[in-house]
């Protein structure tokens, strides 16, 4: 036979769309668990975000490109939206790359993915500050929430570049992080 | 997933394979009863394909994409809708393209994972019986995966010129995610010619892949991919997912 290992391979030829669907749909469902929820071990988190996708990261970007470009004035609308959702990718393609020349053992849409995911808490952030607008227009309560969920957001990117960089360049792999999620985090602190 | 039995990767009986494939293609015109079973084969529309629906969503979300971006103007002056409506018909295109379209309608797929080392491995998977494949499901595939990229350049051009800025996050995201396929699947397809060529170099039916047409179908795809060789692929690549 010219291909002995053939058969052993696990196929995704032939099955039905509906299991595509479902299968993608499971991935994004848990991997978003994954992120939120606080674990004690980092370890099953980080074998489980290896299997990238990109679709977490696309509904998490045009969730909060939508919210903040509610919040926005009129006029600036599409000047929001555009700006966030450049940000968003520019940024974390950035990161990526950052960590790529730190001599980071990691595929660029492995990083863009779990960085994606991470914003989720940020987004949580954004739509709570929008709908506490009417009843209080404290700063202090909103920078308190987008404070929150950005140690939030960070929290399982750090461990993640911690992991893949060596001791000695750490910092400089997870500065960029910080700087990544701290931009969007006044994004949302800066909206009205 | 299917159990190894079901796979259309098992070669023990190929030569069996190959001369039921070529008589029946001869006994029966190809693909008759498969189009009248799904409900767009019903309504006539990509008339000789075996798997109409897959045809028609090829088509529909780049088409539909390509159609908003183009007339939204005329309806709406609300960038932020507009944006989100045509990045996620693209979004729903690339992911019709590259898990259901290909692998129903040519055969193929690919798809990667993340070895430990942080390395990516490809893996390209492709049919060996490419009698199944209808001539009206290659050429709308084909032909229905490089148009969009073409018209998305030229999107970009006049977009460029206008100096209308902000469409250039749509305009950018159709070139990858179109881009992204076209590169997949071009790989995708020379493996799998690759894979065929190495089958009728080692002296097994050789003759019988002619009589079945594959030659044709293989290097009919190959020339459209000649131009752009990517990264070398070896042929173990599939057999490195085990």
């Amino acid at each position: 036979m010219f291909e002995p290992g053939r058969d052993l391979v696990e196929t995704t030829l032939d099955e039905p769309v509906r299991e595509t669907i479902m299968r993608d749909l499971r991935e994004v469902g848990a991997k978003l668990k994954l992120v939120i929820l606080p674990r004690v071990s980092q370890e099953g988190v980080l074998d489980r975000l290896k299997e990238w996708d990109l679709w977490g990261p696309l509904a998490v970007c045009l969730a909060l490109s939508i919210v903040l470009s509610v919040s926005a004035p009129e006029a600036q609308r599409a000047l929001v939206f555009a700006a966030v959702f450049v940000v968003v990718w520019v940024g974390a393609a950035i990161v990526t790359l950052n960590a790529q020349l730190l001599g980071g053992r990691i595929s660029f849409f492995q990083s863009v993915c779990i960085l994606g995911y991470s914003i989720f808490p940020l987004n949580v952030g954004a739509l709570l500050c929008l709908v506490l607008h009417p009843v209080t227009k404290s700063l202090l309560l909103r920078a308190l929430v987008v404070g929150v969920c950005f140690a939030w957001s960070t929290r399982v990117s750090v461990v993640f570049f911690g992991e893949i960089i060596e001791a000695k360049r750490r910092a400089l792999a997870i500065y960029p992080v910080f700087g990544f999620y701290s931009f969007i985090a006044w994004m949302i602190l800066i909206q009205k | 997933m299917s159990k190894p039995d079901d796979l259309a990767f098992l070669t023990t009986d190929m030569n069996d394979d190959y001369n039921e494939a070529a008589t029946s293609a001869q006994a029966a015109p190809l693909f008759g009863e498969a189009e009248e079973t799904t409900l767009v084969g019903k309504l006539g529309l990509f008339k000789g394909s075996r798997h109409p629906g897959a045809a028609l969503f090829h088509v529909l979300f780049k088409a539909l994409a390509v159609l908003v971006y183009m007339f939204s103007g005329m309806f709406t002056s609300n960038f932020v809708l507009v944006c989100v409506v045509c990045i996620l018909l693209l979004a729903f295109d690339f992911w019709t393209v590259k898990n259901v379209s290909g692998r129903l309608m040519v055969g193929l797929r690919w798809w990667n994972y993340v070895k430990e080392d942080g390395a990516t491995e490809w893996v390209f998977e492709s049919a060996d019986d490419a009698s199944e494949i209808s001539d009206v499901d290659r050429r709308v595939f084909w032909g229905a995966l490089y148009a969009p990229a073409v018209v998305w350049s030229l999107f970009l051009l006049v977009a460029i010129l206008q100096l209308k800025v902000q469409w250039l996050i749509v305009i950018a995201a159709a070139l990858c995610l179109s881009g992204a396929n076209i590169v997949g699947y071009t790989k995708c397809s020379k493996e799998a010619r690759q894979r065929i060529e190495n089958f009728a170099s080692g002296g097994v039916a050789g003759s019988l892949i002619n009589q079945v047409g594959i030659g044709n179908v293989i290097s009919g795809i190959g020339s459209l991919m000649s131009k752009s060789s990517g990264a070398a692929t070896g042929p173990q690549a599939g057999v490195a997912a085990v």
